[in-house]
């Protein structure tokens, strides 16, 4: 007398010695670290073969951009407080406004400033004979 | 007769943490009755084997989601069983396959099944095992061959605690009503 499970088993253990293969193959796929491996020898190349024999030129360009980059964060700083020193106050900007609009008004007013100002028309090109001009407009 | 260790015996934190004789042993204990589930259910010996092997490579990415070790056996019983589920519907018999694991018959209690089988009923046995529906089928095995409790087969197959049961029921009834028509034939 068998129970079922005896019965099952028994009529598939014909089939061990291939369980067995595909066991010990899993089992060896499995357990070797191939996956890690090709990444830390990669790392590992990179870091010997272009960032060490660069390693001054690094450092010394990081240096750089550091000291450009603490410099940029003084200006940029400082750079309100210039401005708020030199705007001038609301009293003196309402002066020079006024100024401006007097000599405005100056400018649009007077005559002789636009006699003076206004450019002369050009007089239209009149060809002329060789033998009409004028003795006395040859030059000498 | 066959010697397996019990599941708490089982190197599971070893596996874990990669020792290759951990994972032979764990997948030496579960070789056989994976293949034979996977055998019963797909009734094809290299398909079988593909599920075991395909079982233990998906076992062994994922053993570190495994949260409860004792678990072991009914967690890798499930990933076989998922890879059966895929083969059937490989072989487009998802679809009669899926009304049977659908069907909910009304739930009856029922005693375990303290089966001893002769040596002339052994071929009847697996005769009739055959026979049976993909979706009793499988609780039937998961329930012989590694003893497994039905709420164990609830979470290996997906299917409600209650329609294990019925499947579970409807099965038994099958095989005691062969063990009867054995021991008095008409």
């Amino acid at each position: 007398m068998k129970t079922p499970r005896e019965v099952l088993l028994q009529r598939h253990q014909s089939v061990t010695p291939r369980l067995d293969a595909i066991r010990r193959n899993v089992v060896a796929d499995v357990t070797t670290p191939r996956d890690r491996e090709p990444q830390q020898a990669i790392v590992a190349r990179f870091l010997r073969e272009f960032l060490l024999p660069l390693r001054w030129h690094l450092a010394g360009m990081s240096a750089l951009w550091l000291l450009a980059a603490l410099l940029n964060v003084d200006r940029s700083s400082t750079a309100p407080q210039t401005a708020k020193a030199s705007s001038p106050s609301p009293q003196v900007l309402a002066a020079a406004l006024f100024e401006n609009r007097r000599q405005l008004a100056e400018m649009i007013n007077s005559p002789a400033d636009d006699a003076a100002t206004s450019t002369p028309v050009p007089q239209p090109f009149i060809p002329r004979r060789r033998g009409a001009i004028q003795p006395s407009s040859v030059a000498v | 007769m066959l010697v397996v260790p019990d599941c708490e015996q089982l190197p599971v934190a070893a596996a874990r943490a990669g020792s290759p004789d951990a994972w032979n042993i764990l997948f030496q204990r579960y070789q056989l009755p994976l293949y034979t589930y996977a055998f019963e259910l797909v009734r094809d010996e290299q398909a079988s084997l593909d599920v075991v092997q395909e079982t233990f490579i998906n076992a062994a990415r994922h053993l570190r989601g495994l949260r409860d070790d004792a678990k072991f056996g009914s967690w890798l019983f499930g990933i076989a069983h998922q890879k059966c589920i895929q083969r059937w519907r490989k072989h487009a018999r998802d679809e009669a396959l899926r009304q049977e694991f659908a069907a909910t018959p009304p739930e009856v209690d029922d005693g375990p099944l303290d089966l001893l089988i002769q040596h002339e009923q052994e071929a009847e046995f697996m005769n009739l095992l055959g026979k049976l529906p993909g979706a009793q089928r499988s609780v039937l095995l998961l329930h012989f061959i590694e003893e497994f409790s039905l709420e164990e087969i609830a979470e290996i197959t997906g299917a409600q605690l209650g329609t294990v049961k019925s499947r579970m029921h409807y099965a038994k009834k099958a095989l005691r009503k062969l063990l009867e028509n054995h021991e008095n034939p008409a």
